[in-house]
């Protein structure tokens, strides 16, 4: 029961009360009264008595009828009207006293009806607009080919069309509230956002334009993403467009096909016309007869150069039409999808190495390509289980298909190449897809017992926004020298360094004072076996610290409160991180002694050791190169010729020191230091140089 | 004795120039107008030098460079590819296959010469 219609009632039981009190007031009065009153004045002052209380009795049913029960009928209807029903009739009350209320109530009543009516129009028009241009809208995003699907900034799918449901795997792929990312490619979908977040409004564009798989079967979608912004113009989620990427291939490549085989053409002609003309000019003694046949070279090549000027002309209108779309993807993606497409069509393992990057390809064709070398490789070479690597070379990337057996030799590299793919979607054969890619491949052994195929591919240009987020201050170098000297070393120390299996790894912390109980907010780490790093073999947690991040740190990792809230405790991960790590390993990481510190600090409450050999990029670096004086991970990165592109989070970090001890076993061992004692030998006296070199 | 040189390249107009040069600067010469025939020629008497068109009929120039490099009798062989294909990965890939050197079309003819000595000079270094 609401106050509104309790307060009414308490005013007419308040008159109640008040006439009940007067009542017993000339009850009890009139009792004293008699008791005192002369004996034969007793009779009047009785009848009088019983006067006043009939009088009063009349006068309080007179009020409480014409007045009380009124009032509370119209409160009553009153609260009808106000909470369920505006035009509920109103009571009319008998007396006139009270119709000056009526009448304002009734005035009130029907202004109340008017509003209402008028919000219920507007109302009804409102929805009316809405409902036509959701309609629009719908019939729009049902028309369109492409899916269309609009997410919050946490990935929950707010809205998507039909054509969306069909280019994923499953009809349930989506759905509403549900997050996007278990429908298409996590990293490309988390990079591009990022990309579209962070980016400089001049030096980027306001859309990116990708190609992802989808989560399950690894199809590839050709994929455009816009943020969208609230009223203030913080972006508040993003809208994604996706088409399938498979039928739009064919006229391209003929284009592709048909220039590239024009221009080595004319170079070809322009080859003959050089040196014939400088044979003719050179001096030399001609007999009539060489100087003919040199002349009618001349003649031909330039009537032959002239007609393909005709057909680079005719090409060049086309051009418009026949460019390549190619688009940014992620190594690990494009691996992923190759290794979801083979388990499907062939029993082939396939182990991913090398440190993920983003190439500039057309990934369908790419995927076509490599699983049609595989299939050949498996049929003709009996190979079951083999390593797709990727190293960056300049501004290209190689990408090998590496197995143990012998190369393939170029004739037979060649037919494998002309034989259109089996289930491929793209409609070109192999020598398309290198051409589309303006490059090539072939087979080579670089190691003993160890065939590849090389295909070199452009790689994408750095984002600057993920560069920009890497340009972090480095953390400042600890020393630690005793950390190589466990009794773990001797046993691998005349080990080839190859030969050994490393963790990788990268501790962030809460600050930089590990005594003065700073402690790790995040461990990402990465292992390295073969000399070749095994990124789909990671571990990656953040740590929730039990204290405050300061923002000083989280400059320094991007690590903040809101993100390790939730997350287990160091007593929690560190055990795991001890599972990862396994016995029989090397542990390395760069400006180690911070890194081993902070896990031994918090191994010692967990009863955990963490007595593995160490190594130290950074000790590393400084005994290959002691010129030089920024040992920090992005300069040694950047003078590998590293990409630095990728997230500069724990893994981040650890993938990329990872990539650098790989490189630098080959400078290593190019200095005849081939085994791990010789290498902690080296380091350690360089590393005494250096500290005591900062002392001064 | 005269160093040996196989041209090989299915250009009539580029081999004119080749074999001139080629014995103006004193060298023995042979020419092969596809893959096969340079194989054949090699074969037959193994050259110092082969300069190697890439793209020729019936076998081109990589799995030429493939096959002599396969072959134990080619040792010393010196292969110079000549290509009218510009692209930096089409160089790697020559190299990979084992060619010494590789030229693109369309070259001075000085430098070609140039370089056949250079890479006869390599070799006997």
């Amino acid at each position: 029961m609401d106050t509104a219609a309790r307060t009414p009632r308490s005013a007419t039981a308040l008159l109640r009360g008040l006439f009940l009190a007067l009542l017993l007031a000339e009850t009890l009065g009139g009792g004293v009264a008699l008791g005192l009153a002369a004996p034969d004045g007793r009779a009047v002052l009785a009848v009088v008595l019983a006067g006043g209380l009939v009088v009063l009795g009349g006068v309080f049913l007179l009020v409480d009828r014409g007045f009380g029960a009124p009032l509370d009928r119209l409160a009553r209807d009153l609260t009808i009207v106000a909470r369920d029903h505006p035009a509920h009739p109103l009571a009319t009350p008998s007396w006139p006293w009270l119709r000056r209320l009526t009448a304002a109530s009734h005035a009130v009543q029907t202004r109340l009806c008017a509003a209402e009516a008028s919000i219920a129009d507007q109302l009804a028009a409102a929805t009316a607009r809405v409902e036509d241009q959701k309609r629009r809208l719908e019939t729009l995003l049902l028309d369109l080919s492409e899916g269309v699907v609009v997410c919050g900034l946490d990935h929950q799918v707010l809205l998507y069309n039909q054509s969306a449901s069909d280019l994923l795997d499953e009809p349930h792929a989506i759905g509403l509230g549900r997050s996007l990312l278990a429908a298409l490619s996590r990293e490309a979908i988390l990079h591009h956002l990022d990309r579209l977040l962070h980016r400089d409004t001049a030096a980027l564009p306001a859309t990116e334009h990708f190609v992802c798989a989808t989560a399950t079967a690894g199809r590839l979608r050709r994929a455009r993403m816009a943020l969208m912004t609230d009223h203030a113009g913080t972006p508040s989620g993003y809208v994604l467009t996706l088409a399938d990427a498979g039928a739009e291939f064919d006229e391209a490549a003929q284009g592709d096909r048909m220039l590239r085989t024009a221009i080595e053409r004319q170079r070809g002609m322009l080859g003959s016309l050089r040196a014939a003309a400088e044979t003719l000019a050179g001096g030399h003694d001609l007999s009539s007869e060489e100087r003919e046949r040199f002349d009618a070279v001349v003649l031909h090549e330039t009537l032959s150069l002239a007609e393909q000027n005709a057909v680079l002309a005719r090409a060049l209108d086309e051009s418009g039409r026949l460019r390549w779309v190619m688009s940014d993807v992620h190594t690990g993606d494009l691996i992923a999808s190759l290794r979801r497409r083979l388990r499907a069509t062939l029993p082939v393992e396939i182990v991913q190495a090398g440190l993920p990057d983003w190439l500039l390809v057309d990934s369908l064709s790419l995927i076509d390509l490599l699983e049609h070398l595989i299939a050949m490789l498996a049929s003709e070479q009996g190979v079951r289980s083999l390593t797709v690597a990727v190293a960056r070379n300049g501004r290209l990337i190689d990408l090998d298909l590496i197995w143990q057996g012998v190369p393939i030799r170029a004739a037979d590299l060649d037919r494998w190449l002309e034989v259109p793919f089996a289930g491929g979607k793209s409609g070109v054969d192999g020598c398309g897809v290198l051409q589309r890619h303006g490059t090539d491949c072939w087979s080579r052994s670089e190691r003993q017992g160890e065939a590849l195929i090389r295909i070199p591919l452009p790689a994408a240009e750095p984002p600057e926004a993920v560069d920009a987020l890497r340009r972090r201050p480095p953390r400042p170098e600890f020393y630690d020298f005793d950390l190589a000297v466990t009794p773990a070393s001797d046993a691998y120390k005349d080990r080839p360094l190859r030969s050994l299996a490393y963790v990788v790894f990268d501790v962030e912390t809460t600050g930089l004072d590990l005594s003065g109980g700073d402690v790790p907010v995040a461990i990402g780490a990465v292992r390295v076996v073969n000399g070749r790093v095994l990124p789909m073999e990671s571990f990656e947690r953040l740590v929730n610290p039990g204290r405050a991040i300061p923002p000083g740190s989280t400059r320094f990792h991007g690590v903040t409160d809101a993100m390790v809230a939730g997350r287990p405790p160091l007593s929690l991960v560190l055990p795991q991180f001890s599972r990862f790590v396994g016995e029989t390993t090397v542990l390395v990481a760069h400006n180690a002694a911070f890194d081993m510190t902070a896990l031994r600090r918090g191994a010692a409450t967990s009863g955990l050791r963490f007595d593995h050999p160490v190594l130290d990029t950074l000790l590393i670096s400084a005994s290959l190169d002691p010129e030089e004086k920024d040992h920090s991970l992005d300069a040694i990165a950047t003078r590998l010729g590293l990409a630095v592109t990728g997230r500069h989070d724990a893994l981040g970090d650890a993938l990329l020191t990872a990539a650098i001890l790989v490189r630098q076993f080959e400078t290593l061992e190019a200095r005849g230091i081939e085994r791990l004692g010789q290498l902690l030998a080296a380091t350690d006296m360089h590393g005494r140089l250096r500290a005591n070199q900062m002392q001064f | 004795m005269a160093a040996s040189v196989i041209i090989a390249d299915d250009d009539p107009n580029i081999v004119l120039s080749l074999e001139f040069l080629m014995k103006r600067a004193g060298y023995e010469v042979r020419v092969a107008h596809d893959g096969d025939a340079v194989l054949a020629a090699v074969a037959d008497s193994v050259p110092d030098v082969v300069l190697l068109d890439v793209m020729m009929p019936k076998r081109n120039g990589y799995d030429v460079c493939d096959a002599l490099r396969a072959d134990p009798a080619c040792r010393g062989l010196r292969i110079i590819m000549l290509t009218a294909r510009g692209q930096a990965v089409e160089r790697t890939k020559g190299l990979a296959l084992g060619a010494d050197a590789y030229i693109t079309k369309p070259f001075s003819t000085r430098e070609v010469v140039e370089l056949v000595r250079q890479t006869l000079a390599g070799r006997a270094g």
